[in-house]
């Protein structure tokens, strides 16, 4: 998955829980949510992808 | 004549022959046999064998099959994807199989399901296969260039499965069929996750256009160790392209260590081919066995069970009929649901949620249906999701909510759940 955008989402319980993302090959009008959570390999390349330089946008 | 009695007779090869004792105890190509029957070698028997109990000395009569979905029957995400480098790379179609085009390797193929499958009916009976189609062809291969089909293992599977993996005497067996377009030297690899991150790539060959059951026996590995986790612990994977530092200081069915020199995973040897060297190239994988011990033939489960272990990984909510359910749960705003919903089973981890069809859904406050805008996670857990079904307006506070699919056919909502490795 190549990110194109990431931007933080606020949940119930905690502020910035879950990152919405877009990604290169996303189906039309898809929705992509990943839990702030370490198990999780979407949230890894999340993490590599701020690693070389990107940034999460901020909540709303 | 009534009979001839000897104490003990044994055939003049020595231990090559059968051989009785004065106990009565017979030997098969054994040494002195101690027990009433000792067959050094197989044994085939055309009848049924019955026994109190059977006490396999290695590995397992059942639930030998480590890996799910050997059989390409489960595709929950679809039965086919057009992919190629950060397009539909990774997990696509069939369950637990991940198409990686590392470090931006060229090419595309489509990615499917097949109904294409061997019928030499040795090693199981299968009606689906992976099948590869090359849609462009790469002849430009960087070193660091590979494509690969991996098939992946939690570390606590490998842990706890039986093979002693730090043992070179203790082997793990990877089976499979595999067909190809084209000719050649194909590998298949092991590539360990903790600690030290160790490799091991085996050969195998293939003629053009024909089916080929494969055996592979990789041994264990002093340096290599599995977490009892939850994480990812053991990638197998088919090569089918690999730059020079893909094989680099490999040697075939020997183990190297990932940082040994270019610090990419080792992939192939030397030898493999470029199976994306043209678009007429098709690649087949079917009844694929990963197993402690010596390779036996393909370990049958129900579609029931398969499906059950890929939703470990996966889950797919909706899309098979209009009118499908979602969550359920109550307006915290006039534009937003709060919904909760029960996984299938229980998932390896916190999943990430992809909904397709985000406005083909309606949430209902009280007696109004309210047409979704966005649908976005709100807490996963690896039992049960709570998530935002979101609207223009409409929406009651305090009123009970109901996701649904809209109805009216395609395209239909579906949430889909991924904790892959």
């Amino acid at each position: 998955m190549k990110i194109l955008t990431a931007k933080y989402e606020s949940g119930t319980t905690a502020a910035n829980s879950v990152v919405r993302v877009t990604y290169e090959g996303q189906p039309s009008g898809s929705i992509m949510t990943v839990p702030v959570n370490e198990d999780n390999t979407d949230y890894k390349l999340i993490k590599e992808w701020v690693a070389a330089g990107n940034t999460v946008e901020s909540a709303d | 004549m009534s009979g001839i009695r000897v104490n003990e007779w044994l055939h003049n090869s020595g231990t090559g022959g059968i051989w009785q004792t004065s106990a009565g105890n017979v030997g098969i190509a054994s040494s002195v046999p101690t027990t009433k029957l000792e067959v050094t070698g197989d044994a085939k028997i055309s009848g049924v064998t019955t026994a109190i109990t059977f006490a396999p000395s290695a590995g397992q009569t059942g639930r030998r099959r480590i890996n799910i979905n050997g059989a390409m029957q489960v595709a929950q995400r679809g039965t086919s994807a057009a992919t190629a480098d950060s397009s539909n790379e990774g997990y696509s179609t069939l369950d637990r199989w991940y198409l990686l085009y590392s470090s931006g390797a060229g090419g595309a193929i489509t990615f499917s399901q097949d109904t294409t499958v061997p019928t030499d009916y040795t090693w199981g009976r299968f009606s689906n296969s992976i099948k590869l189609d090359v849609t462009t062809a790469d002849t430009s291969i960087a070193d660091a260039h590979a494509v690969t089909l991996q098939y992946r293992v939690e570390a606590q599977d490998m842990h706890n499965c039986g093979w002693d993996y730090t043992n070179s005497s203790s082997t793990l067996t990877v089976s499979f069929w595999a067909r190809s377009v084209i000719a050649g030297t194909y590998c298949v690899f092991l590539f360990s996750q903790d600690g030290t991150q160790r490799c091991n790539v085996k050969e195998y060959t293939l003629t053009a256009n024909t089916w080929k059951h494969v055996e592979l026996e990789f041994p264990g590995d002093s340096t290599v160790s599995f977490d009892d986790n939850a994480d990812a612990g053991l990638y197998i994977g088919w090569c089918l392209q690999a730059g020079a530092h893909r094989y680099e200081g490999v040697t075939a069915g020997q183990w190297i260590t990932r940082t040994d020199g270019n610090n990419q995973g080792r992939y192939a040897t030397s030898s493999q081919c470029n199976f994306l060297d043209s678009t007429s190239n098709d690649f087949y994988l079917t009844g694929v066995q990963v197993e402690v011990g010596s390779p036996t033939r393909f370990e049958f489960w129900s579609y029931g069970d398969e499906l059950l272990r890929c939703q470990r990984y996966c889950q797919v909510f909706g899309g098979d009929v209009d009118y499908s359910s979602f969550g359920t749960g109550g307006w915290k705003t006039t534009t937003a649901a709060s919904c909760h919903l029960r996984l299938m089973t229980t998932m390896r981890g916190a999943p990430t949620m992809v909904v397709a069809n985000p406005t083909a859904s309606k949430t209902r406050s009280g007696g109004t249906n309210i047409v979704n805008t966005t649908i976005t996670l709100d807490i996963a857990g690896t039992q049960s999701i709570m998530y935002n079904a979101n609207v223009a307006s409409g929406g009651t506070l305090g009123h009970g909510a109901l996701h649904y699919d809209s109805g009216g056919g395609a395209p239909l909502q579906t949430l889909t759940f991924s904790a892959e490795l």
